[in-house]
């Protein structure tokens, strides 16, 4: 799957950049991966202007089946940055793969992160040991970086502990991010998610302000399927 | 008319100001690496700096419609500091490749030693290296001397004049930075570098071409609305639209464009305003009604 999504969006890119990403691609399979990866990740925003707007779709398409986010969430640049990690990832072992994580979480740019943080279901095999990083992305101040693990992604409700989970659906209710958004939530509601939701809409009655329509969402027992 | 301000140190300022800037006008403003007021002490906090610039502020900017752009480098005056100058300069590479990366800079001369010009040197290749231009301080004391030892070494390094924006001019630096076929920006300070009154007489005399102007404003004693007052007194000063659209916004776009990191045609979209994307815990609004531009 990783080569055919690589292939793929290669040749929907103009030339010079397809010509880019192939080179980018070999070397994180080759050399010093960590190294190269910083500045490529980077650079990939502007690689990907050219990406013709049906491959967007389609490797949205791939990377939610391979656990990604969600397909409406993946950008051009999100795309891109997908098979640049792609390359090195698969490559490294378990620690090695959270230390580069954390590295592109906490030196990239808003872009970056949310790229990163689409992608942290792709591999089963190290998705647990990303659980910081995707903690420490939930508590960032930048709303887009937020929404980016908090909604339209798999990841939270397959890997956060009840506590990480709670935290992140009450941050996401109080910026009004729609919790349709976050991806299993029926299923991991819980008791202390109900108290804590039920406490904040009290607090909101008091200060005579309306309650958001999807509150109930978040309330009641667990969902089974 | 959509106006840019292209050297101004956001970091330092308030929402309110963000919030003046926009009801006047600016849509764009581009925050250049400089110093903090004081000596940093290790390298790691120019790091943290640089990943405030494209992210945080970024962020901050884009919430009232602003699209925030930046320049990376190391400043001259921090240059001096030998043990940490060095370190700065490795890290440059990673950030140069950012998006919203538009220039190297603010990088030039301070007190113009040979350590100054042994980094300024250094940063111009970084900039042919990453494909961008750069953004050219020129030092308060001893100018004259500053501009012209910039425009030899830009020459000497046979960096692309039209890739080069040397700031801070005065009426004797001006025709200097012009005749090199650089771009040339003027700080318009409440008291120091540059004023309205004599801004408009330049651009009597030497037309619009290259010339840009800035706010300049920082943590210092300075004004976050001297690109829209100065347009105002060029105005009233009779100086035909054209060539006042040219220096707020032609001028500034064209020069920063030539990083090939800006989309000429998103640019000229207006950043859709969306202040729920405020945070009720840190934000502006507390409990006032967010706008939300459709
Ligand atoms: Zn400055």
């Amino acid at each position: 799957m990783n080569d055919e999504l690589e292939t793929m969006i290669a040749s929907a890119l103009a030339p010079t950049d397809a010509e880019w990403l192939r080179g980018a691609a070999d070397e994180l399979r080759t050399g010093d991966a960590s190294r190269a990866l910083f500045a490529f990740f980077a650079g990939a925003g502007r690689r990907a202007r050219s990406l013709a707007p049906e491959a967007v779709g389609k490797a949205a398409a791939m990377l939610e089946s391979m656990g990604g986010g969600s397909a409406v969430s993946w950008t051009p640049a999100d795309v891109v940055r997908a098979v640049l990690l792609l390359a090195v990832i698969p490559r490294l072992a378990v620690g090695t793969a959270a230390d580069l994580s954390r590295e592109l979480f906490l030196r990239g740019d808003n872009a970056e992160r949310c790229a990163l943080m689409r992608g942290l279901g792709l591999w089963d095999a190290i998705a647990a040991a990303q659980v910081p990083v995707a903690v420490e992305a939930c508590r960032t101040n930048v709303k887009d970086v937020f929404a980016a693990i908090a909604c339209d992604n798999p990841y939270p409700a397959r890997y956060f502990s009840e506590a990480q989970f709670n935290q992140m659906v009450l941050k996401a209710l109080l910026l009004g991010l729609g919790l349709a958004r976050v991806e299993g939530l029926g299923r991991r509601r819980n008791p202390e998610l109900t108290r804590m939701v039920s406490a904040y809409a009290n607090e909101r009655r008091h200060a005579g302000r309306a309650l958001p329509a999807d509150i109930d969402l978040a309330i009641g027992p667990p969902e089974t399927s | 008319m959509k106006l840019l301000d292209p050297h101004i140190h956001m970091s330092s300022r308030t929402t309110d100001d963000y919030r003046n800037m926009a009801e006047a006008g600016v849509v764009c403003v581009v925050e250049p690496a400089f110093w903090l007021g004081q000596p940093r002490t290790h390298a790691g906090s120019f790091e943290d700096y640089f990943l405030s610039l494209v992210g945080w502020e970024r962020f901050r900017a884009s919430q009232f419609g602003i699209r925030h752009l930046c320049t990376i480098g190391l400043n001259p005056k921090e240059a001096n500091n030998e043990s940490l100058a060095q370190d700065v300069i490795d890290m440059l590479p990673r950030y140069l490749e950012k998006e919203g990366v538009v220039a190297v800079g603010e990088i030039g001369f301070d007190d113009m030693t040979p350590v100054e010009e042994r980094r300024f040197g250094e940063q111009i290749e970084l900039a042919r290296r990453h494909g961008l231009p750069i953004l050219v301080h020129t030092p308060h004391r001893d100018k004259l001397r500053g501009t012209e030892r910039t425009i030899a070494l830009v020459r000497e390094c046979g960096f692309t004049p039209e890739l080069t924006l040397i700031d801070h001019n005065t009426e004797e630096t001006l025709p200097l930075t012009l005749d090199a076929g650089c771009w040339a920006g003027h700080s318009m300070y409440p008291e120091t570098k540059m004023d309205e009154t004599r801004m408009v007489a330049l651009v009597k005399r030497y037309g619009s071409e290259r010339i840009l102007i800035n706010s300049a404003a920082d943590w210092g004693f300075s004004d976050p609305l001297k690109v829209p007052k100065t347009a105002r007194a060029m105005r009233d000063g009779g100086i035909p639209e054209a060539d006042i659209e040219a220096v707020v916004w032609h001028n500034p776009v064209a020069f920063f464009a030539s990083s090939g990191r800006i989309d000429a045609s998103e640019f000229e979209e207006p950043v859709r305003v969306d202040q729920r994307e405020l945070w009720e815990g840190n934000s502006v609004l507390r409990g006032q009604e967010p706008a939300v531009e459709r």
